[in-house]
């Protein structure tokens, strides 16, 4: 069905072969017209769009290329394929020149060996027409997310047909890029006109160039623990045309080694920062590219695609990603081993069981009802899971009882109440897509809710019927493309807005947080993220703000929750002074001293003028050395011992 | 020049280029100088790759002459690529006059690039690819793009 659609005219006097013609195309999915008579094309043309035109060489009074040279003079507006045909005039001159005189894409010869599908061929390979990029609700990209096996090449070819993705497709860009070993560029160009750019060599990032070349060096190398803060000011100071890491090599302040590490965790940070969810569009062009150092290989990316996926993307565009999906089991893949690194990161482990789960023959409607699990970490451990093709989707939904089919489209109707034709399309992320044709998106809306059930089924039946109606008034309203754009355009201000606000009220929060009104920055911040998930450093004051509300019954519950706030801090805001400080008190709450003592002195190696980590600090010595005896001094031991009750 | 590498001669009133290798961070293009020249004649068969910062630079390096007539000719997939994609790669007093488009067999795996000259199997808005095009062992061969995203410059 690549053709989807396409409407053909066949213009030929053989009315059993044009018949015959027909029903192939009909089948395939075409509208098809076919008249005997070339004076009956006018009417046809007045009445319908005609895309692609299959018209016999010598037809009644006229030769076809004549007839098709007057079509092109009398309706010059319209625009339509030609594919000529003959069984007579079959010589390589008269092919050329007919081919070229009526622009025809194609020349079919009527031979003995002729069969209607060669008329299927020829316009199948017709440019325009062909779809194969078509992207029904399923994505292009993700289309291998139910294929168990799937080739480098196949890869490669996905990566090549992208044009517009969202920059929350990336991390799965990369990914595949470093499975398959690739070298050459990935240019990333943004609609303000800025281009960016990642460099790979066989499967290794050795560069990223971003227009935003902020270099966090100095907080990273403080807090990676390579330079001391001391260090580092010195090598800022000092008067040189040598860079930062230069300086601090040459004075044997750093060690080489460790500088390409915190290279890498720069590389990490510029990655990080190009996944947005904006839409960019994306070209790879192979290159041979040597590997250098400092680089980014397939080990580390692993760690750093996981991070990427829980601070990055959003629990709401991975919610209409997997929409498509939700009703089809989770498979394991042959890839799938138990003691793979990726199940060992922190996400997956977070979520105990998860694995025993994928066992037993679920979906993702079954795990989000069971509410084992928070939403937002069920979508992001999936989809980790996913794309290092650990796990796919069976080809088809998999309801197996009315029951579970009602809880799906019941699930849609939650999804679809109240909102706008255009929130309906951003909720399956369609309205970005724009290549697909509203058959196709109808038709496969079945994956979503299954398909049609019996009448005899009255409740499934009118609540199906009901979500259908809605989805195919979204779908149909995408032809006003007028409409479209208003309320495109209308929705992207809103959010821009919405965003806007969150950032202030973040500041707000900031201010609450240091002084100590956890509550108040608490309902703050579930307001701001209420109006964007996507808000910076909302995920980290979130961490801080629910630690200083210190609920001990609550504890364990809560801890589990900070964990998962601290995960979703992307790489770039972790080198102020507020997260190695929310770490540290993490980590005090977690009855870890020692670690949040390391945090703390982080907090205020970075910012020495930092109080509440100074403070911090000040406490859990005091703390420790209340606790610990061997520190004290002897005398003072034994006396505490037979000190007299008071 | 790096790791491209650039002929240039004028010769008629028409200033010629040929380029060849990699377009990135190492290029120096205010060394080429278009400013005086009328007609430019770009010949790109041998660019093999470009990155982001080879296309801020070339971006760059054609807004220096907003009046000529540019000729890109025998683009390479690279170069359409960056054409379909980037505002300003091929500048409004540029035209393409000839580009390569991938060809492949799925069977046997042999690849080849067809010469798309303008006239002949491209005009303005309008693609005729070659009827029938056939590797070395008589395979016919399929175009290796996808069209809708290839010829876009071509419908623009």
């Amino acid at each position: 069905m690549s053709q989807a659609k396409a409407n053909v005219l066949i213009i030929g006097n053989e009315l059993s072969l044009g018949e015959a013609i027909k029903n192939t195309l009909t089948t395939d999915g075409y509208q098809v017209f076919h008249i005997l008579h070339p004076d009956d094309a006018k009417e046809i043309l007045n009445a319908h769009r005609i895309d692609i035109m299959l018209v016999d060489c010598m037809l009644p009074k006229i030769s076809g290329v004549d007839f098709i040279e007057q079509l092109r003079k009398n309706f010059p507006s319209l625009k339509f394929r030609i594919i000529l045909m003959s069984g007579i005039y079959t010589d390589k001159n008269f092919i050329q020149e007919a081919t070229k005189r009526t622009q025809a894409v194609a020349f079919i010869k009527k031979e003995v060996s002729f069969d209607h599908g060669q008329v299927l061929d020829a316009i199948h390979k017709i440019p325009i027409f062909n779809t194969s990029g078509e992207t029904p609700l399923r994505k292009t990209l993700y289309q291998i997310f139910d294929k168990e096996k799937v080739t480098i090449r196949e890869k490669r070819k996905i990566i090549e047909s992208l044009d517009e993705v969202c920059g929350f497709d990336l991390p799965f860009i990369y990914s595949l890029l470093v499975e398959t070993k690739s070298s050459g560029y990935l240019n990333i160009y943004e609609k303000s006109g800025a281009v960016s750019g990642i460099s790979f060599a066989s499967g290794h990032i050795i560069g990223v160039d971003a227009e935003d070349q902020t270099t966090y060096l100095g907080n990273l190398l403080i807090q990676s623990g390579y330079a001391t803060p001391n260090d580092v000011q010195n090598a800022i100071n000092e008067k040189s045309t040598l860079r930062l890491g230069q300086k601090l090599i040459r004075g044997n302040m750093l060690s080489p080694h460790a500088f390409d590490l915190a290279l890498s965790e720069q590389m990490n940070i510029r990655l990080s920062r190009t996944i947005t969810d904006q839409m960019v569009k994306v070209n790879f062009s192979s290159s041979e590219v040597e590997i250098s150092t400092p680089h980014i290989d397939a080990d580390q990316l692993l760690g750093f695609l996981h991070d990427w996926i829980v601070s990055k993307l959003s629990a709401n565009w991975l919610k209409s990603l997997y929409m498509i999906w939700a009703g089809h089991a989770i498979v394991k893949t042959s890839f799938f081993r138990a003691d793979h690194p990726a199940l060992q990161m922190s996400m997956i482990k977070q979520l105990e069981g998860l694995i025993l789960e994928i066992n037993k023959d679920t979906n993702i409607n079954k795990l989000l009802s069971e509410k084992r699990y928070n939403d937002s970490a069920l979508y992001k451990a999936l989809h980790f899971l996913l794309t290092k093709g650990l796990i796919v989707f069976s080809n088809a939904a998999s309801f197996k009882t009315p029951i579970e089919q009602m809880a799906a489209v019941r699930k849609v109707a939650a999804d679809f109440k109240g909102k706008s034709p255009i929130e309906i399309l951003n909720i399956l992320n369609i309205s970005r897509q724009g290549q697909s044709t509203k058959e196709t998106l109808i038709r496969d809306f079945v994956q979503v809710i299954g398909p049609e059930p019996a009448s005899q089924n009255k409740e499934l039946y009118q609540e199906w019927k009901a979500v259908q109606k809605l989805y195919e008034e979204a779908v149909l309203r995408m032809g006003d493309a007028n409409l479209m754009e208003q309320m495109t355009v209308a929705n992207q201000n809103r959010e821009a807005e919405q965003k806007l606000k969150a950032t202030q009220i973040i500041e707000e929060v900031k201010q609450l947080l240091l002084m100590n009104m956890f509550t108040k920055a608490y309902e703050k911040l579930n307001e701001a993220l209420r109006l964007s998930s996507q808000v910076p450093q909302a995920h980290m004051f979130l961490a801080w703000a629910k630690l200083g509300q210190n609920e001990p019954n609550k504890k364990v519950a809560n801890l589990k929750d900070i964990e998962f706030d601290l995960m979703q801090v992307p790489a770039e805001e972790r080198y102020d002074v507020y997260f190695p400080y929310v770490t540290g008190l993490y980590q005090k709450a977690r009855g870890d001293f020692n670690s949040a003592n390391k945090s703390f002195n982080k907090a205020v190696a970075i910012d020495s003028s930092f109080i509440p980590a100074r403070r911090e600090n000040s406490a859990l010595a005091a703390a420790t050395k209340k606790q610990d005896v061997l520190n004290l001094d002897l005398t003072k031991m034994v006396s505490g011992f037979f000190r007299k009750k008071s | 020049m790096g790791k491209l590498d650039v002929k240039m001669d004028k010769s008629s009133g028409t200033l010629n280029i040929h380029m060849a290798g990699t377009i990135d961070e190492d290029v120096d293009f205010t060394q080429l100088n278009l400013i005086d020249a009328q007609e430019i004649d770009l010949e790109l068969s041998g660019v093999k790759s470009i990155n982001s910062c080879g296309i801020r630079e070339w971006i760059k390096w054609m807004a220096t002459n907003k009046n000529a007539k540019i000729k890109f000719n025998q683009c390479p997939k690279v170069i359409v690529d960056q054409i379909n994609m980037v505002d300003g790669f091929l500048p409004k007093n540029g035209k393409v006059s000839s580009f390569f488009v991938p060809y492949y067999n799925d069977n046997s795996g042999s690849e080849k690039d067809i010469l798309f000259r303008y006239g002949t199997e491209f005009t303005e808005g309008d693609v005729k690819p070659p009827t029938e095009i056939k590797d070395d062992q008589g395979n016919e061969m399929e175009m290796d793009i996808i069209e809708s995203k290839y010829f876009k410059f071509i419908k623009r």
